[in-house]
Parts: C-alpha cells; sequence; structure tokens
C-alpha cells in the first residue's frame, strides 16, 4: 500500500542507536465504512408512527 | 456542555436560523409578488409565472447571504472554553497530505510551523505527517530529499515523518483514512492541513487546548485566510476574503451551533471519533453522481454530527492561512471540483440520522452552484417574453367603446430591481461601515485606502460576475452530462495568462456574449441596453482572464497579513530564502548537501 523506499526502517520514536525514526508508527485504527442508505418512509414505519401515540392514549396494547 | 457551539445556547442558535430564514422568505414572496403583479399588467402568462418563480429561488439565496452577514455585524458570541493555559497533555499530529505539490514550498511551511511550535515550547506533544499521494516520479524523488533537508534543519528525527502511497486510492479523504488505519492510534488529534497551508504553532497549541476543554468537539474549524496573492485577481480575491468573510463565518458560527462545517483543512479532528463515524463508502454507480465522494468534508462533518460529536467553526481563532488561485482560470478549475462534489451531495440530502442542518448545509452547497443557472434562465425567459408577447388588445371587450390602458407596473419593477440589487451591495456596504466604525480599517492601510480597495473590489466582482456565472453554468452542465472539462495548459508557474491562453479559456464565453447580445438585437432590441452590464463582459473575457492574471501593481487591496504579517509567515520565507534563495516562487530544485536521501 504505501512506499517507504529511502526512509529508514524504524518507528520508534527516539529513533535508535544513530539513526532516525521516518516512518509512521504501526498504531492500528479501525475506520468502519458508514452506511450512507437514504432515509425512506415505508407504509409499516408510517402506520407505526401514527397508531403508536393511538395506543398510547387508548391503553390498547396494539398487539 | 453547552448545547450549541460558540459558547450562544441553544435558544440562540434557533433564533439566529430562525431569524435568516424568515428575512430570507420575506425577502423572496416579497420580490415573487411584486414580479408577478408586473408581469399581471399586461396579462399572466407562463412565462410570468416561471420567471416569477425563478425570482423567488434566486432573491431567497441572495437573502439567505445577505441576512448571514447581517448576523455576523449584530453579534458578538462568547469567547468558547478552554483548557488553563498548563502544559498540554494530549499528542497531536499535524497531516500535510501532498499531491504532485512544489515540496520546497510545502516542506518550508512545515519548517516554519515547526519552528513557531517550538516558541510556544509544546512542540514535544506535536509530530508531523507528509502523506504523499504524488505520481510524478520526479517530483516524489524530490519529496524525499527535501525531506531529508527538513529532518536535518530542523533536528526532526521521529517528529516528523513521511511516506508516500503507491496508489491514490479515494484521493485526500482515501489518504488521511490509510494514515488513520495504520498509525491513527498513536496520537489523539490531528491537524489536517492542505499542501499550501501554513498556521502559527500558538494557534496550534490553542486549539489543543479547546479540544482538550470539550471531550464531545470532534471537529473544530478555523477560518482561514488568504496569504501570499500578487495578481490582480489573486489580491482582490485575497482582500474580499480577509475583509468580508470574517463578518459572514461569524455569522454562518452563529447559525449553525454544533452541527459546523469542514472545509477540508486548517481543522483539528479529535482522530477517535472520526475513525468511529467517517469511514466513507464509494457510493454505488458510476461517477459524477457515484463512486468516492469528492467533496468527503461536509460530508466528514455531517457524519460526525449524526455520531452527537460538536462540528465547530472558532471563527475567533487567528494564525491561520492558506494560497488562493492567482487567475479566474485557476479559480473556475477548482470550482468545477467543488461544483461536481457539492452536486454529488444531491444523493445524500436524505441519508439516515443526519441532523437537518447537515442536510441544509449539502443543500446550501447545490444551491450554490445552480442559482447562477436561475438568473441564466431568467435572463433568457425574459427575451423569450418579448419575442413571444402577445401584442396589447385596448379593446378586449366587443362593442366597448372605450379603450382599456394596461396598468403602468414600471415602478414596481424598478423597485425590485433595486431591492435585489441591495441585497447583492448592502451586506458588503454595512461591513465596510462597520470597519470604518471599529477601526478595522486600520489592517487594511486606513480608511481611504480601505474604501478605494472595497469600491473597486465591488466593480471588480460586478465586472467579473457574468464571466464567472458562465464558467459556473458550464461547470453545473458538464457535472450533469457527465463531461470532463479542458483547460489550457500554464507552464509559467507564476499564474500569468497570455491573451492567447485568455481565448483558450473563455474564447467561447465570447462568442455566446456576443451571439446573445446580437440575437436580443434582432428580436427584442429593446432588451439591448438591459443586457450590457452582462454581455459586455462576457465579450471581454478573454482580455479579463489575462489581464486579472497579470501582477497588481496599484497599492490598492492591501490586507493585515501584509501590513503586519504573521511571523510564522516571515519565517517561512527566510526558510525559502534559506533553501532555494527565492522567497516568493521557489524552484523544484535538489537541495544542496542532500544528494540522496540520509539512511541511518
Amino acid at each position: 500500500m504505501t512506499d517507504t523506499a529511502g526512509i529508514p526502517d524504524r518507528a520508534s520514536r527516539d529513533g535508535g542507536a544513530g539513526g532516525w525514526a521516518g516512518r509512521l508508527p504501526d498504531a492500528p485504527l479501525a475506520m468502519p465504512k458508514q452506511r450512507l442508505e437514504p432515509w425512506a418512509p415505508s407504509v409499516r414505519g408510517l402506520l407505526a408512527a401514527v397508531l403508536r401515540p393511538l395506543d398510547a392514549r387508548t391503553g390498547r396494547s396494539g398487539g | 456542555m453547552s448545547g450549541a457551539g460558540r459558547g450562544q445556547g441553544r435558544d440562540g442558535v434557533l433564533g439566529a436560523r430562525l431569524l435568516a430564514f424568515s428575512i430570507s422568505v420575506l425577502a423572496s414572496l416579497t420580490a415573487f409578488l411584486l414580479f408577478l403583479q408586473f408581469g399581471a399588467a399586461d396579462g399572466l402568462d407562463g412565462l410570468d409565472i416561471g420567471r416569477a418563480a425563478l425570482i423567488l429561488l434566486s432573491t431567497f439565496w441572495l437573502a439567505w447571504g445577505a441576512a448571514q452577514g447581517l448576523l455576523g455585524l449584530t453579534t458578538r458570541p462568547a469567547p468558547p472554553p478552554r483548557a488553563p493555559a498548563a502544559a498540554i497533555t494530549a499528542r497531536t499530529v499535524v497531516l500535510v497530505p501532498v499531491y504532485n505539490e512544489d515540496p520546497v514550498a510545502t516542506f518550508a511551511r512545515i519548517a516554519a510551523m515547526d519552528a513557531s511550535l517550538e516558541a510556544t515550547g509544546e512542540e514535544a506533544q506535536v509530530d508531523f505527517a507528509i502523506l504523499s499521494d504524488t505520481r510524478n516520479e520526479t517530483i516524489a524523488e524530490h519529496e524525499r530529499l527535501w525531506f531529508a533537508r527538513l529532518i536535518r534543519d530542523r533536528r526532526a528525527a521521529g517528529r516528523i515523518f513521511y511516506r508516500r502511497r503507491s496508489e491514490n486510492i479515494g484521493k485526500k479523504a482515501g489518504n488521511i483514512e490509510e494514515f488513520i488505519q495504520r498509525s491513527g492510534a498513536a496520537w489523539d488529534f490531528a491537524l489536517i492541513l492542505d499542501a499550501d497551508s501554513l498556521m502559527e504553532g500558538a494557534t496550534i497549541v490553542e486549539m489543543i487546548r479547546r479540544m482538550e476543554a470539550e471531550p464531545r468537539l470532534g471537529l473544530l474549524q478555523t477560518l482561514p485566510r488568504v496569504i501570499g496573492a500578487r495578481s490582480r485577481f489573486g489580491r482582490t480575491m485575497q482582500f474580499a476574503a480577509a475583509f468580508y468573510s470574517p463578518v459572514f463565518a461569524r455569522g454562518l458560527a452563529m447559525m449553525q451551533g454544533r452541527t459546523g462545517p469542514f472545509w477540508g483543512h486548517n481543522a483539528m479532528i479529535r482522530i477517535r471519533a472520526f475513525a468511529a463515524s467517517c469511514g466513507l463508502p464509494a457510493l454505488d454507480g458510476p461517477p459524477p453522481f457515484g463512486g468516492h465522494i469528492l467533496s468527503h468534508d461536509y460530508v466528514e462533518a455531517a457524519l460526525l454530527a449524526r455520531a452527537g460529536w460538536t462540528v465547530r467553526l472558532d471563527d475567533d481563532l487567528g494564525g491561520s492561512f492558506e494560497e488562493g488561485p492567482e487567475n479566474i482560470v485557476d479559480h473556475a478549475k477548482r470550482d468545477r471540483r467543488w461544483c461536481q462534489g457539492n452536486l454529488q451531495h444531491g444523493r445524500l440530502l436524505f441519508v439516515r440520522g443526519l441532523k437537518g442542518w447537515s442536510r441544509w448545509t449539502f443543500a446550501q452547497g447545490i444551491l450554490s452552484y445552480i442559482a447562477p443557472l436561475f438568473w441564466l434562465a431568467f435572463i433568457l425567459a425574459s427575451v423569450a417574453a418579448q419575442v413571444f408577447h402577445a401584442p396589447l388588445d385596448y379593446f378586449p371587450e366587443a362593442n366597448w367603446p372605450f379603450p382599456a390602458f394596461p396598468l403602468d407596473e414600471r415602478a414596481k419593477a424598478i423597485g425590485l430591481g433595486v431591492g435585489i440589487f441591495g441585497l447583492l451591495v448592502l451586506p458588503k456596504l454595512l461591513v465596510a461601515l462597520d470597519a470604518l466604525a471599529s477601526g478595522r480599517v486600520r489592517g487594511f492601510g486606513g480608511a481611504a485606502r480601505a474604501t478605494a480597495s472595497a469600491t473597486v473590489e465591488l466593480a471588480f466582482s460586478s465586472i467579473l460576475a457574468p464571466v464567472l456565472l458562465m464558467f459556473q453554468t458550464r461547470s453545473v452542465l458538464q457535472v450533469l452530462f457527465g463531461i470532463d472539462g479542458g483547460w489550457p495548459a500554464n507552464n509559467r508557474g507564476d499564474g500569468r495568462l497570455s491573451l492567447r491562453q485568455g481565448v483558450e479559456a473563455a474564447g467561447w464565453i465570447a462568442l455566446s456574449g456576443a451571439a446573445g447580445l446580437a440575437g436580443v438585437y434582432l428580436v427584442a432590441p429593446g432588451l439591448v441596453l438591459w443586457l450590457v452590464p452582462v454581455a459586455l463582459p462576457m465579450c471581454l473575457a478573454p482580455l479579463i482572464v489575462s489581464w486579472t492574471s497579470r501582477d497588481s501593481r496599484s497599492g490598492l487591496m492591501t490586507v493585515p497579513s501584509e501590513l503586519d504579517p504573521s511571523p510564522v509567515i516571515g519565517r517561512q520565507r527566510e526558510i525559502l530564502r534559506a533553501w532555494t534563495g527565492a522567497a516568493e516562487s521557489p524552484a523544484r530544485a535538489a537541495p544542496a548537501g542532500a544528494a540522496a536521501p540520509a539512511h541511518a
């Protein structure tokens, strides 16, 4: 993935004996891909949104 | 934690948004109704209604910008919380992504920032990483050579890193993502820069303090000032950015609260928040609307906000700089990329879970590119209305001997024109008056010079507007039809364009202007005079492109960064002089004494 040719292969911050650390430290961090699906109202979802408050008012279980 | 951003409460943010929306809706509805009345004087037809709708949209957009300026003028947000001035504890890395840039100039900026940080005494907590995506092997070789020089001069072993990707997947966003996946856990914060960014060490430290003080602050954006402009175009843009932008940015900061912007550079991120929230998938389908997300910064800001992180613009932070394009063609090229990126956001408007303001930010980006098309469509519809206009019928009722004269609604049309012109000019005028009253003009060379500069800038931007409108229109159409732009090469390196290059870049605009003017003269001669302010700059576009790319020698357009340069700017020039003997336009030369990379 990366080309570090010509860059000393050291990761420590102090660079070790007589050298310098030009290479990035190995300290991986996951970067999961985000979900970017559009919001799409479904009939079921809309019905649930409308009926839920009604259920709350009437005390019906809705089940 | 505060419910909003820069020290203003949630009510303040909602109030600011409501005020700006109310002003914009009121202004656009007024314009819409005035135009309908004007059109109805001789009978309302479809073209009248269409033009009124275009006026509605265009006026909304103009009024929105004006409201932002008014908010910026009339509000002073409280300073944000910051950690006490004890030693900072967080580890920060300054990321400098490069892509075929001039390594001498870029690395001199890094050396200057490192020296500036050293002066704060906090340099031990801050590292640098140059993330190269350079494709040109010669430039890549120079990067390695100059990196060795940078390390040697700054004694920066283990503090400044360099890596080059063999494939630049995902462009800049992919470059940073690769860094985070490989090394992100080594630091708490990352300051993301562009190759032409420059920041004071004290500003970087202040940003770290603010990030430390607010654990939910995921991203802190500064307002970079444009520096180093030499050409007429560049210096005018630089003046406008320094004189007007801070006020508009303050207005923006008042409205956005915790859902602020990310402009891709000169901003600090909390790395773990960014890693957890901002992994960008490629969108399905081919470009321009599918594939990698081009304008990733807006999306990353929206995703951070979606995950509950605060994204904030701290417009009070100084010491943050960037360079701008030196000519209209470079400006238009950059704008072409941004246009595609912003239009691509149309696919993300309804992404699940985004904050409403993030969606509105996407919509604003899209509007900023398509609004000029509304004006163009309005002009074309007005010409069509003249051509297809039915002759007046003075005797509409049969057997009625007295003529019926249409109402004279010209006063309303003139009032509408004055109102729209006012929306364009009034915010700038008020900012200028505020600068005079507050003494801010001292940074621009005093009252007389600042007033002259602002007047010339107004004239300059009015002349440029039709030319930029045409470039923007072409960009939008190219994106919609999936066509890539063609640009003339500029090999001079200093941004100057010859008249021939002006013709290559803008000859089509001159032809369009001349053809439009001739066509209108043939079909609706009464409109010619009205079109001259738009058509004349179009006809002269090649000349304007070339003339504005030349060095400015007028003494106008002075900005604070010239009269009282930030120390880091002086440092960068000194380093450039030491490295190449030239402070302004470094050559891509190999560094003395650095014939080969310094292997350990």
